[in-house]
């Protein structure tokens, strides 16, 4: 089991004086979501968990050693996201053998396997797939990486159904298979929170969450019924988000279900709508 | 083979509820193996530990068992060990449920026991 460590690292937000730390840990066999808003700091810190980004303040650490600069350290940890490291105007194949070039434990063989499940054109120009397949093409690298930790930034760009349910069965295969760790930095919540088994919430470069999907799940809970009843039972809660139509009102809170209680439906909330109420720009738990 | 996210039950125990199903219509005969849990995880798009949990749930139950580096396969006379449970639980669902309705409207035994016979028969 490996680990992947941020300790006290510096998060600054938008150029202002606001400025935080963040420190989380990354253990393999886990699949992490890292949500959050556009603009919450996500592709930053998985810019400084891959050590693409130094640290202003902090460090990150692979299994107790720093990882900056670290030729054994970085080629367990895979960026994907949407910034193209690699020559775009290569064809696909000869893509596949100049990465190889640059990563040791990349598999060639993997990769032009799932090219093939992907249904792209090995012998085009990257330039001229469209967005959707440039972004299989570069999931097909990330699953070949060979890497413990593999951090996907948004990596569900213009993929269509099929392909996205292609990627979900090789990346659990993958998954499945070795002692590794996956990160997906998203804002599209509904589509990832089944695989997902441990969840970080960014909001404005802060860590608002850090928790288990399954801890969570059974701490959060929407409350619904009439309006009187609904306030005068949030009055004790933990409330993050609160809807009203007409005289019922809807809200979530944080905290063990409670038992049945007259007048008052208790309900699961999914974890879309967890991570919605939590980054609310009006509710949220910076406020609550 | 469904999963309901939005469901109150949580999903490892529909899972194990699935593979029950599966037992019970000989879909999964007994000494045969079961779909590992990457199989599993991959069907439903589920983290693989919460499909372990719902095995478990089953290897606890006498359902499954695991062979060392073979895999999971159904254990002998899990189909019965199945209709015990869901016997158990039809008590517990409908018979105790029926009797409480039953006293509710002030139906007597006797006259309760006439209208199951009057049910078998129609």
């Amino acid at each position: 089991m490996s680990r992947l460590v941020l300790k006290e690292v510096q998060m600054e937000f938008e150029k202002s004086n606001l400025q935080n730390t963040i420190s989380a840990e990354f253990e393999t066999g886990h699949i992490y979501g890292l949500l959050g808003r556009n603009g919450a700091g996500k592709t930053t810190l998985l810019n400084l968990l891959s050590g693409r980004k130094y640290p202003s303040g902090g460090a990150v650490f692979l299994d107790e050693k720093p990882i900056w600069e670290n030729p054994t350290a970085l080629p367990k940890i895979y960026y994907c996201g949407n910034s193209k490291d690699f020559p775009t105007t290569m064809r696909v194949s000869l893509l596949i053998n100049w990465i190889a070039a640059m990563r040791p434990v990349f598999s060639s063989e993997k990769a032009t396997q799932l090219c093939e499940k992907f249904s792209l054109p090995q012998n085009v120009r990257f330039s001229s797939l469209s967005t959707g397949q440039k972004t299989a093409f570069q999931l097909a690298i990330a699953l070949s990486s060979g890497a413990e930790f593999i951090l996907f930034d948004e990596p569900f760009l213009g993929l269509d159904t099929n392909t996205r349910h292609l990627f979900y069965q090789e990346l659990l295969s993958v998954f499945s298979k070795g002692s590794i760790a996956c990160l997906f930095a998203t804002h599209w919540v509904e589509e990832i929170e089944s695989i997902l088994d441990e969840i970080l919430i960014l909001e404005k470069g802060k860590l608002i969450l850090n928790d288990s999907c399954e801890h969570l799940i059974q701490n959060s809970y929407q409350v619904s019924g009439p309006s009187q009843l609904v306030d005068r039972f949030c009055s004790e809660q933990k409330v993050l988000r609160i809807q009203t139509l007409g005289g019922l009102k809807t809200a979530i809170i944080l905290g063990p279900q409670p038992p049945a209680l007259e007048g008052l439906t208790f309900s699961k909330i999914s974890l879309s709508e967890l991570v919605l109420a939590l980054t609310d720009q009006e509710g949220g738990i910076s406020h609550a | 083979m469904e999963i309901h996210f939005e469901s109150e039950k949580p999903i490892y125990l529909q899972i194990a509820e699935q593979l029950e199903e599966a037992v019970l219509s000989g879909a999964f005969p007994e000494e045969t193996q079961i779909p590992s849990t990457t199989e599993i995880s991959i069907t439903f798009k589920i983290n693989p530990a919460t499909a372990l949990k719902g095995i478990n749930l089953l290897v606890d139950a006498d359902i499954i068992y695991k062979k060392r580096g073979l895999g999971m396969f159904v254990k002998a006379g899990a189909k019965n060990r199945i209709l015990e449970q869901h016997k158990q639980a039809f008590y517990q669902t409908y018979i105790v449920t029926l009797l409480s309705e039953a006293k509710a409207l002030k139906i007597s035994k006797a006259e309760l026991l006439e209208m199951i016979e009057r049910g078998y028969e129609s």
